[in-house]
């Protein structure tokens, strides 16, 4: 099924969080509620208001409501049509920052109440994308009775906002600590090759070509780099002194998924040491938990988290109620059509399990 | 704070899920205004920047309608069945339940990007009696051929090659099927409506007042093709003034509260002259 069939009932709501402030969102009936069936709570990205990319939240509510499953999700304070302040941080980054350190975890457990207030009493699954993800993890330990959480491509680092900033207003220096990237910045200039529209900003002055410039440096240093090493020992030396102020040495990038690490850092990440204790805390109640990563993201959470924390043997994990699953070939929003089906799969599997469970 | 209703209304066949602003608080209420979205990631990124304008508006007396189109947002209909016509009789609907719960005798449609086209072609169907189109885009070819290459952008960053081309990709609609972008299945019937809308006919047409707001990033910038054509097809009647903003008001940016003062300003100082 596809996100448009609507036989159940889908009901604008409105609820209070803690501070007062009133979060709206929509909750979804189902015709019959299954038997034994858990209620979802499915949570927003943050930035993004409650349908989330392309309408994700949508399809997969009425996925879900479509076999006796009520959902609900909503904007958190200051997002989307809820109350609240919406500032979160003049930037972006300020907001992921919020985000990662629990902002929203108050919003969640509101509406984990609001939603038993409305459906009953049944267990709940939690997840979420992203921000929903962390978002989940850190409400879980304030919410009776959850079933189980579903994290997609938990942050597991957290931002600086300041680094970020930095890095956005010199893009060069993105460039010459992630020359990896060179290759693709060429290729999309190559591209406006073709299009009058950017010769025309390139000749009236109005492009800023600085970031082509400095991947032309990156590129020319990267093929410099493969000669310099042919050259004898006491040749090699002047003529690295010679050429390194037109053609600086380049950042390592390690080759692999290692190199998501210093990607990251270069981005201005960190690692996010609350994650690690919510989830050590959660594994401490016998919290279920399923990780599922896009392949895209999955170096950064293994070299940030899941190297450390989902260490041993799966199969042990597994019993502990933990796992962990990688969508091959896709990106951070799960758009690609594979990605799409794994997505709801690993969301139909979690809300059976529950509905077994209830029911044995 | 401006009062403002949440939930669903029919609109023909099917239900759409609407906002309204300022029914309860209005103190003039002769004029309100339709906001028409625009599509796919867009919407979602403009949705601060829209709630935004809603609440403005209220506050001066102006009720306000915002409400997810056919298959988009929170309202009845997958993506993929919604269509060009479609979403044109949604913005009447729209005008239809404005006039009705917030006892507006007039609607201006204000469109946002693609809204823009959808309002500019809604507006004798919606009996508008104005329209304000901000950062509009009016040529359906184009557009779709935009979507397409920022799409393929996006697929070289990821995947770090070019795995499909425009033509590619139209080929495949012309051939019947439905492209992913970005997420969204993007459809044939979607497609070809988009490119057969004549917007700017319809805009030439309309004898109403017109705002068109041209959204730089700096005074000097270039006019965009899209505010020429709207100008040309406007010939010496409706206003078109540049508001600039330090990022576009439809993409995610990286100041996260967009608040649009220019744009603000303007369209709250055009309404006043209404």
């Amino acid at each position: 099924m596809d996100g448009g069939e609507v036989s159940a009932v889908e009901e604008a709501v409105e609820f209070q969080n803690a501070e007062g402030q009133t979060l709206r969102g929509i909750l979804h009936h189902p015709a019959v509620t299954a038997p034994g069936a858990p209620a979802v709570l499915w949570l927003s990205a943050g930035q993004k208001v409650r349908q989330g990319a392309w309408r994700m939240n949508v399809v997969i509510a009425r996925r879900l409501a479509a076999i006796g499953v009520p959902v609900l999700r909503f904007d958190y304070h200051g997002i989307g049509d809820s109350e609240g302040d919406d500032r979160h941080g003049q930037f972006v980054m300020d907001l992921y920052g919020f985000i990662q350190t629990g902002g929203f975890r108050g919003d969640v457990s509101a509406a984990a109440a609001y939603l038993r207030s409305r459906v009953g009493p049944q267990r709940l699954v939690i997840g979420g994308l992203c921000g929903g993800a962390i978002s989940a993890l850190f409400a879980s330990s304030r919410i009776d009775d959850v079933a189980s959480l579903l994290l997609v491509d938990l942050p597991v680092t957290i931002s600086s906002a300041a680094r970020q900033r930095y890095l956005e207003d010199h893009p060069e220096e993105l460039i010459r600590a992630r020359p990896g990237e060179a290759e693709t910045v060429m290729t999309l200039y190559f591209r406006r090759l073709t299009d009058p529209e950017a010769w025309r900003r390139l000749l009236s002055g109005e492009s800023n070509y600085q970031l082509l410039v400095e991947t032309l440096k990156v590129r020319a240093r990267q093929r410099l780099d493969t000669v310099l090493p042919a050259l004898p020992a006491r040749l090699r030396a002047p003529a690295e002194a010679a050429i390194a102020r037109a053609l600086p040495p380049l950042a390592v990038e390690p080759s692999g998924d290692s190199g998501a690490d210093d990607r990251a850092r270069a981005a201005g990440e960190e690692r996010n040491a609350l994650v690690a204790e919510e989830f050590r805390a959660a594994r401490r109640r016998g919290l279920r938990m399923r990780f599922l990563n896009s392949s895209a993201y999955e170096p950064t959470f293994q070299n940030f988290f899941g190297a450390a924390e989902l260490a041993g043997d799966p199969i042990q994990l597994r019993r502990q109620g933990i796992d962990h699953a990688v969508v091959p070939d896709t990106n951070h929003i799960f758009s690609i059509d594979s990605a799409r089906r794994s997505l709801f799969e690993s969301v139909d599997e979690l809300v059976r399990e529950a509905t077994a469970a209830a029911r044995r | 704070m401006s009062s403002e209703a949440h939930g669903f209304f029919d609109a023909g066949a099917h239900r759409l899920f609407a906002v309204m602003h300022g029914v309860e608080s209005s103190v003039r209420r002769d004029l309100g205004v339709v906001l028409v979205h625009p599509f796919m990631e867009e919407r979602q990124d403009a949705y601060p920047f829209l709630r935004s304008l809603s609440v403005a508006l209220a506050e001066r007396g102006h009720p306000s309608l915002r409400a997810d189109l056919y298959g988009c947002g929170d309202s009845a209909g997958e993506w993929s069945d919604a269509d060009i016509d479609g979403w044109v009789d949604d913005v009447a609907h729209c005008a239809a339940r404005l006039r009705e719960q917030a006892g507006v005798r007039d609607v201006v449609l204000l469109g946002l990007r693609y809204g823009a086209s959808l309002a500019a072609a809604a507006a004798a169907r919606a009996e508008a009696k104005g329209l304000a189109l901000i950062a509009p885009v009016l040529r359906g070819r184009e557009y779709v051929m935009d979507v397409l290459r920022a799409y393929i952008a996006s697929e070289m960053v990821l995947n770090k090659k070019a795995g499909v081309s425009r033509e590619g990709l139209m080929s495949r609609l012309d051939a019947g099927e439905r492209v992913n972008l970005f997420g969204y299945d993007f459809t044939p019937r979607q497609r070809d409506g988009m490119v057969s809308l004549d917007a700017l006919g319809a805009l030439a047409a309309f004898e109403g007042p017109t705002l068109v707001v041209d959204v730089a990033r700096t005074e000097t910038a270039r006019e965009p093709a899209e505010v020429a054509a709207a100008r040309a097809a406007l010939g010496d009647r409706g206003v078109v003034v540049r508001a600039v903003e330090p990022q576009p008001l439809h993409l995610e940016g990286k100041v996260h509260l967009v608040r649009a003062d220019a744009v603000r300003k303007e369209l709250l100082s055009w309404m006043e002259a209404r």
